[in-house]
């Protein structure tokens, strides 16, 4: 038994664990106020359930104590109530016995007269007293009777037990008065007969006869509806000790099979309380025993009715519940929102630093845990600021030695072949030729220097190029032409430096410098979306579809000829100072010729768009 | 965040509803309530033939917690008297009627407007009524060709199953009431077969002792043979006058039939337990009361013979004689 006990603690405890454990981890996305929240009302109503049984149990000890108490006290006063009633009429007995009949010759004088005087004195209680001989004859009646016709009393019950037991005084059941006649008012008397044995002297003779006192039932009757006159559904009733019924308040119903009663076990039953079932329904029934007669006089309550005291009490408790559960949710909630305002203020903040919020101000405050984490917090904000402003600086650093470097990559390979051909021409004497390269050389450098910006007009970008051309045009002996036609409007919009030279140098090399009619074509206007359009275009043996897709992308290639410069360098750098949107398209055809167009937003030149050009602010903007 | 805010509120304002609700009904159950009115319409409500009727009825008030009015009337109510009565209680704020009807035929206008405005349950007798599907109006009675038939058996056994030469004069009672007609019924079809005549069958509701002068004058019965209680008195009245007294049957409950059943007058005498009507007549008015739905449903009651010898026995002790106070 008590390893039971203990395993099912065991498993009451496991089982407790593991719903905790599936709250807890349910509970992982929860708020902290609903947890919180949650906690305080499940903990404060296992705590007022407990209190609540605890409560009861005690409010129905006490109670069903006090019920149980207060109808023992009722049932003894009842008790002496009617054994005085009943010892009354033992008295009058004993009277009549010792005092009257016990001492008179019945042969000469009946004790009538005395007999009458007793019944007059207890009038209200009695119904009749009688003596009997023996053979049931009747001696003397008070008040006086006549006997019915056909009836033999020797047949009753009171007679037959006073005879059988002639030392006893007998009590019997109430039952309808059968010995006198009654006729012109036709009633019949319930009585209660206490017989008892007498000695009759019949003129010396001694004789056995019968005294009867018949009490009148009514008085027994009206005692017990006293006690029963109240509107609860407690009643008392009245048995003899065999169980036999003298009182109830139901008799009827009983009788007419509309009620039932447990009499014949509560005969059974010692004084005192006793909860029995009957009927379906739980009731303490008390008893308390009548000395001499036997009689038990027992009180039943039926439970429904006696804890409370009151049908309300449903109503009572409903009311007290919900009223506790209302408080509590209102309390619990407020208490949570106190407790979790500096997280939940703290939160906000976090949430402001992930949408994004400019300058976003970090909660510090609430309890020290809650501070400390808001300072780390605002401290740790703090620092990944200074890093990204630090990476920013540092990778527009890069950014700008990566297009420096790109445009010294020009240099050296240029120069290189233009002062080769110089050198070429001095050594034949074409110093005219040579003066005309120079100089272009000299036009083609300012250009290129421009004081160290990136970002010139369209205009100087286009003379470089016409300069580069005019040179490459004396190298390769005017084997190809090469013609400009240049919007002027666009002249004074904005471009990064030296993206056209390099086109003209692929046009050159792989497109027109071994042909004998080659012709390159250098266009610029404003387009219909208002952009800027340069195009170069050439006659030269073209390329594939696949060769023209890779001059954009590749830039692992090595470079056979030409400055080194690949069209990706150009495209890179437009796209680097004016957004991905911009740059090189090329269209070409195999032995048709190919044209490069150059995209660029028309952005006037001056001062300030420069330098925020040259800063690269545009390009984050747009980002 | 929204939908736990939501489910807060729905729960603090269903408690909110519970409390106002409990709390109102804690206070309204502390105005009792009026107890609900029942009047009863009796044919001369002052007989001793209704002692023990009037003390179920009494009783089932008491237990059912009924303000009980049995009306005061005088003997032989027409239909229309009943029914006047009836509506005057009603007016007066009877929520519900104990009928004993004093004729049964041609009632279904009567018992249809009554039970329309109030619960209506008839005793002793049943009467005529339109489909009463609802079940707004019943009737408690014994079983009247039973009871008869009992009769019969009683008037049998005392001539042991031979009443052949033996002439019955038979008092009807009211038999424009059907369980006077059913008891008729009952008897006669159960001593046809015994060889006994019916020399007369009469009932005079004024002065049926006068008139059974005349009959057994006219013819002479042997048997007289009474099938309701005034009937039987009126029968022993009659005896008590004249020297060769006729055997005595019938049905009675008024202790004054109890007393002439022990005097001897009655040989036998059947007894139906009216005790027991009148408290489920109660009963069932105040269940009908208590829900309308219910509907209410015709009850038969038991009934005992009784005779010189058992008079006395305890089962019939608590039956036939009330205790007074």
């Amino acid at each position: 038994m008590r390893l039971k006990k203990f395993l099912k603690g065991k498993f009451d405890n496991l089982k407790m664990q593991w719903l905790i454990s599936r709250y807890m981890r349910s509970g992982a996305t929860r708020s902290i106020q609903a947890t919180i929240a949650v906690s305080f009302t499940v903990v404060a109503l296992v705590c007022m359930l407990a209190m609540g049984v605890a409560l009861y149990q005690r409010f129905a000890v006490r109670s069903e104590k006090m019920l149980t108490d207060s109808t023992e006290l009722t049932l003894d006063q009842s008790v002496i109530t009617l054994e005085d009633y009943l010892r009354s009429m033992r008295r009058m007995s004993d009277a009549i016995y010792y005092n009257v009949v016990k001492d008179q010759d019945i042969s000469k004088e009946t004790p009538i007269s005395q007999m009458n005087l007793l019944y007059e004195a207890h009038k209200d209680y009695l119904i009749s007293l009688a003596l009997f001989s023996e053979d049931g004859r009747l001696i003397a009646a008070s008040p006086v009777g006549v006997q019915k016709e056909g009836v033999d009393v020797t047949d009753q019950s009171w007679f037959v037990s006073a005879l059988a037991k002639p030392e006893n005084l007998h009590f019997s059941l109430p039952h309808v008065q059968n010995i006198f006649v009654d006729d012109p008012t036709f009633k019949y008397y319930w009585v209660t007969s206490l017989s008892r044995n007498v000695e009759l002297n019949n003129g010396g003779v001694p004789e056995q006869g019968v005294l009867l006192v018949d009490m009148n039932y009514a008085v027994i009757e009206d005692m017990m509806e006293a006690v029963n006159n109240n509107p609860s559904e407690q009643y008392v009733y009245l048995m003899d000790n065999s169980g036999s019924i003298i009182y109830h308040p139901m008799l009827m119903q009983i009788s007419a099979g509309l009620f039932k009663e447990n009499n014949l076990d509560a005969a059974s039953y010692d004084d005192g309380s006793h909860k029995e079932i009957f009927e379906g329904s739980e009731r303490i029934v008390t008893v308390d025993t009548m000395s001499y007669t036997g009689w038990k006089l027992v009180s039943v309550i039926p439970t429904s009715n006696s804890y409370m005291g009151m049908k309300d009490i449903r109503y009572f408790v409903m009311m007290v519940i919900s009223i506790t559960l209302l408080a509590m949710l209102i309390l619990n909630r407020f208490v949570a929102r106190r407790v979790t305002r500096p997280l939940v203020r703290l939160n906000d903040s976090i949430r402001d630093i992930e949408m994004g919020k400019a300058d976003p101000s970090v909660y510090i405050g609430g309890p020290s845990e809650v501070e400390h984490l808001g300072r780390t917090l605002r401290d740790s904000y703090d620092q990944i600021n200074e890093l990204m402003r630090d990476m920013v600086a540092s990778q527009e650093e890069k950014r700008k030695a990566e297009l420096d470097a790109l445009q010294s990559q020009i240099n050296p390979h240029f120069l290189y072949n233009t002062l080769d051909s110089i050198v070429w021409m001095i050594e034949g004497e074409k110093y005219n030729e040579a003066v005309f390269m120079i100089t272009q050389l000299a036009s083609l450098f300012r250009v290129s220097l421009s004081s160290g910006k990136t970002i010139i007009p369209i205009g100087d970008e286009i003379r470089h190029a016409s300069n580069y051309m005019n040179i490459q045009k004396v190298r390769f002996k005017d084997a190809f032409s090469v013609e400009f036609d240049i919007d002027e409007a666009i002249k004074s919009y904005c471009t990064v430096k030296l993206i056209v030279q390099p086109i003209l140098e692929n046009a050159v090399y792989y497109g027109v410098k071994d042909m004998e009619d080659g012709e390159i074509v250098v266009r610029g206007f404003k387009g219909d979306d208002g952009d800027i359009y340069i195009t170069v275009s050439d006659n030269g043996f073209g390329m594939s579809s696949s060769q023209t897709e890779l001059l954009l992308t590749d830039d692992t290639r090595v470079r056979k000829k030409g400055s080194g410069v690949g069209l990706i360098n150009v495209q890179r750098r437009i796209q680097l100072r004016f957004g991905q949107q911009y740059g090189l398209k090329i269209e070409s055809e195999p032995d048709e010729g190919t044209t490069v167009t150059i995209h660029l937003p028309a952005i006037e030149y001056n001062e300030d768009n420069r330098k925020m050009l040259e800063s690269g602010k545009e390009k984050e903007d747009e980002k | 965040m929204k939908n736990r805010n939501l489910f807060i509120l729905v729960v603090a304002t269903l408690l909110f509803i519970i409390f106002l609700a409990s709390t109102s009904a804690l206070i309204l159950s502390g105005i009792r309530e009026d107890s609900p009115e029942i009047s009863v319409v009796i044919d001369d409500s002052g007989s001793g033939r209704w002692t023990s009727f009037i003390s179920g009825l009494e009783q089932a008030a008491k237990d059912k917690n009924i303000k009980l009015n049995i009306v005061s009337t005088g003997k032989n109510l027409t239909l229309s008297q009943q029914y006047k009565i009836i509506n005057e209680e009603i007016s007066d704020g009877a929520d519900g009627i104990v009928l004993q009807i004093s004729g049964s035929r041609g009632t279904e206008n009567l018992i249809s407007d009554i039970s329309s405005k109030a619960v209506l349950l008839l005793v002793d007798t049943s009467a005529d009524t339109d489909v009463d599907v609802e079940g707004r109006s019943a009737c408690i009675q014994a079983d009247n060709v039973e009871l008869g038939r009992a009769l019969a058996n009683e008037v049998r056994i005392a001539y042991g199953n031979d009443l052949s030469g033996k002439a019955i004069g038979i008092v009807t009672g009211n038999l424009r009431q059907n369980a006077l007609s059913e008891r008729l019924q009952g008897f006669t079809e159960n001593i046809q077969s015994s060889g006994a005549e019916i020399a007369w069958s009469d009932y005079d509701s004024v002065s049926m002792t006068d008139r059974l002068v005349r009959r057994q004058n006219e013819t002479k019965a042997d048997i007289i043979v009474a099938l309701d209680n005034n009937g039987l008195e009126a029968a022993c009245e009659y005896a008590q006058k004249i020297e060769e007294i006729p055997t005595i049957f019938g049905v009675g409950t008024s202790i004054k039939n109890v007393s002439y059943l022990d005097d001897g007058l009655i040989k036998s005498m059947v007894v139906p337990n009216e005790y027991y009507m009148g408290y489920q007549s109660v009963t069932a008015v105040a269940g009908r009361l208590d829900n309308r739905l219910t509907p209410m449903q015709d009850e038969k009651i038991p009934f005992r013979v009784v005779n010189r010898d058992n008079l006395f026995e305890e089962g019939n002790q608590r039956i036939l004689f009330p205790v007074e106070h």
